[in-house]
């Protein structure tokens, strides 16, 4: 993997994040939906345990309310003696695991409460005593209530400083029923070790550390699990004690007898916990199972870290696999992005990735390859396109030589032991040109000069002027007239000239003797005459350009040379050279070029004129060919020239 | 070079701005040519525009003249320029084509 921009890891950051995210929340959602199911299921173990408890409480005080409520009843039913009465406290404490202690309050006549016989019986002593141990006070209250409830009652629980136990007494009244009258006979109780019950409900557990408690009418705790909870307190007081309104609240709840649950901090194991309470019918308690929450969910906790730690496990396996296979996958794009990366730097022969899917990276592999394939082929063309031009330029070139041999170079040896000087200039603008220029001997006194320029340019143009200028050359100067050679000359290009190409051109012929020049003009541009140093143009046409138009007659015109007298023969690229801006030599410039050096030799004359032109043109590229002759006549014969 | 063309019922015109040379005869030549092969051998060309013409555009004009003149049809000139009017005599064409002023005088001789 090459450096962090690379599409594999870019990739698997992303899929990884996103995959991350929706563990997290699926994490966090199981949670959270497992921990309310675990508070309902905590809930409705806690009601079946607290129904359970209840009807265990009811299961076990009833066997402790029976006898007495059997023994109340015999008692109403019958008179009673002391002795009886005796026997019957005895007979109550026999269930001594249960009982403490058993009592009757007897009243010597029904309804009157000013004389009372108590008999007392602990379990732990062996007779019956004369006192209860309970105040007298608090037995008349007990009787004046029951007198109106006329229901049993059971006592709020009570330590029993001689024991040290949890004690609740259940007491029953007694009305006469033998009289009729219902007056109260007194009351029949037993003390009751709550110890007992608590131990008879410890079984009911199902996790480690949650209660079950029960509390009575007042708030004091009946059954309680073994902690620093002060039994002559209520839970109320306990509440505002340790400052947790939740519980004073649940106390509140259960003392008015109403069933539900509950979430609270606990005062027993300062835990936050989940309570249930429902009352115990019989007796006015209530019970509460609780269960603290942390262990209601400890087993969530451990599954949920377990879960987690198997998740963060599973995404680290999920993001090796994922940078391994996108890497896999990738390699094809990358192997084609370092392949078209090397087509793009020129080299077109690289090797293709073998790539075999049919998927977007197979489709681009094979467009890419396409596109390899094409570029070669049009290299290649391109290449043989380029190697075919050289070759057609090298044969230009070659052509060009050939055609620059045609023209005369001779100019000193021809004009030897003569009384003219001659020179010509020619550059053509391609490697081929259409101008050409021509001087011949047509006898021993008479010289024939030639300019001309094919119309067009390139091989067309310089083919025509090959033929035009043999044709030229093969005239029969001597017996016809100049004016019929032209005419001759030009039947023989009309000729199968589909193409219309014409050639202008200016024929001089020279008596070196008279000085004589007679000239015929076939549409070229007029020549200068510099006479005296006065220039003037050699106007005349005498008949259209050669190849235009067959059979025309040309005609001829004549004028004289002196000594020193020069001609100057141009073609049109000279007036039609062009600057950069745009500008031509013209006719007016090339005037000015042949004064200023018309007393010089032809040679420098020609020069001369070239040299302003490239002055004037100052690297413009050449348009058309570029053609000046002069010649002067009369001077004396030029002396071999020192080499 | 801009070339315009309108059709007269006589003749079709084609008006010649600019220069005529080796860089763009083949325009002149191909749209002459696409004409001349539609059946229009009746063509004036109308020069007033033209400021210069080389030898590859009289070229064109002297093609035109023979092909136009083998299918029995009319081809002339008008307008020419003074400059244009020297290349025309010097070159001899002015005995050649026929030369007009302008194009009403031209059609006319359709």
């Amino acid at each position: 993997m090459k450096s962090r921009n690379s599409l594999a890891f870019k990739l698997s950051l992303i899929i990884l994040s996103v995959v991350l995210f929706i563990f997290a929340v699926i994490v966090f959602f199981n949670f959270k939906v497992s921990q309310s199911l675990l508070v309902e299921d905590a809930k409705k173990d806690a009601q079946y345990i607290t129904k359970l408890t209840i009807s265990q409480i009811q299961d076990a005080l009833g066997t402790v309310e029976e006898p007495v409520i059997i023994l109340s009843h015999f008692i109403t039913d019958n008179e009673m003696n002391s002795n009886q009465l005796r026997e019957i406290v005895d007979l109550m404490v026999i269930n001594s695991d249960r009982i403490l202690s058993s009592f009757i309050y007897y009243f010597r006549k029904p309804g009157d409460t000013t004389r009372v016989r108590h008999y007392y019986r602990q379990a732990s002593e062996s007779k019956t005593e004369r006192k209860i141990d309970v105040p007298e006070p608090v037995l008349k209250r007990w009787v004046e209530q029951l007198n109106i409830s006329r229901k049993p009652y059971w006592s709020e629980p009570r330590l029993n400083e001689k024991t040290n136990q949890l004690t609740s007494r259940y007491i029953v009244p007694m009305f006469d029923t033998m009289q009729g009258n219902a007056k109260m006979l007194g009351l029949i109780a037993i003390e009751f070790k709550l110890k007992w019950l608590r131990e008879v409900l410890q079984k009911n557990k199902i996790y480690d550390s949650d209660y079950i408690f029960v509390i009575s009418k007042e708030g004091r705790p009946v059954v309680i699990p073994d902690t620093s909870f002060k039994f002559n307190k209520t839970i109320l007081q306990r509440a505002k004690e340790v400052n947790n309104p939740e519980m004073y609240e649940l106390g509140q709840k259960m003392i008015a007898g109403e069933s539900g649950s509950f979430e609270t901090i606990d005062i027993i194991d300062n835990k936050r916990s989940v309570i249930y309470y429902e009352p115990v019918p019989s007796t006015d308690w209530s019970v509460g199972v609780a269960f603290p929450k942390n262990e209601l969910f400890k087993q969530l906790y451990r599954t949920t870290f377990v879960l987690g730690g198997v998740g963060l496990i599973g995404f680290i396996l999920i993001l090796i696999f994922t940078i391994l296979i996108l890497k896999r996958q990738t390699k094809p794009l990358r192997e084609l992005s370092a392949a078209a990366k090397e087509i793009g730097q020129g080299k077109f022969d690289v090797e293709m990735p073998v790539i075999h899917t049919q998927d977007e990276v197979g489709i681009l592999k094979d467009s890419l390859q396409n596109m390899q394939d094409e570029l070669k082929s049009y290299i290649k063309n391109l290449v043989n396109t380029i190697k075919e031009k050289e070759r057609i330029e090298g044969e230009l070139q070659v052509a060009q030589q050939i055609q620059m041999g045609y023209l005369r170079r001779d100019f000193d040896a021809f004009a030897e032991n003569k009384n003219f000087a001659l020179s010509a200039f020619l550059k053509p603008a391609r490697e081929v040109g259409g101008d050409f220029y021509d001087y011949f001997k047509i006898s021993e006194d008479k010289i024939c000069l030639a300019i001309g320029d094919v119309a067009g340019k390139g091989v067309p143009a310089a083919l025509f002027m090959t033929v035009a200028l043999t044709l030229i050359r093969s005239g029969n100067y001597s017996q016809s007239s100049l004016a019929n050679v032209v005419g001759k000359i030009n039947n023989q290009l009309c000729k199968r000239n589909d193409n219309s190409y014409f050639i202008t051109t200016f024929f001089g012929v020279l008596d070196l003797v008279s000085g004589d020049l007679v000239f015929c003009n076939a549409g070229h541009n007029y020549p200068y005459l510099v006479k005296q140093s006065e220039l003037f143009e050699v106007q005349g046409t005498h008949g259209a350009a050669l190849g235009v138009l067959d059979e025309i007659k040309y005609k001829t015109g004549k004028i004289k040379l002196e000594a020193d007298d020069l001609i100057v023969l141009y073609t049109d690229g000279i007036t039609d050279a062009e600057n950069k801006q745009a500008q031509f030599f013209d006719k007016n410039r090339l005037e000015e070029a042949i004064r200023l050096h018309a007393l010089k030799e032809p040679a420098d004359i020609t020069r001369g004129v070239y040299q302003q032109i490239r002055k004037f043109t100052d690297g413009e590229p050449q348009s058309d060919d570029l053609t000046i002759i002069a010649l002067k006549f009369g001077t004396e014969t030029n002396k071999k020239k020192e080499s | 070079m801009n070339l315009k063309e309108s059709t007269h019922d006589k003749a079709m015109v084609i008006e010649i701005e600019g220069r005529l040379d080796t860089t763009n005869f083949n325009q002149l030549e191909k749209k002459i040519m696409d004409k001349i092969d539609a059946g229009k051998i009746n063509i004036l060309v109308d020069c007033s525009h033209m400021d210069y013409v080389s030898s590859s555009g009289l070229r064109i004009f002297l093609m035109t003249l023979k092909k136009i003149t083998s299918l029995n049809g009319q081809f002339v000139l008008c307008g020419l320029q003074e400059n244009i009017k020297e290349i025309f005599e010097i070159s001899g064409f002015t005995s050649i084509f026929k030369i007009y002023d302008n194009q009403t005088t031209a059609l006319d001789t359709f």
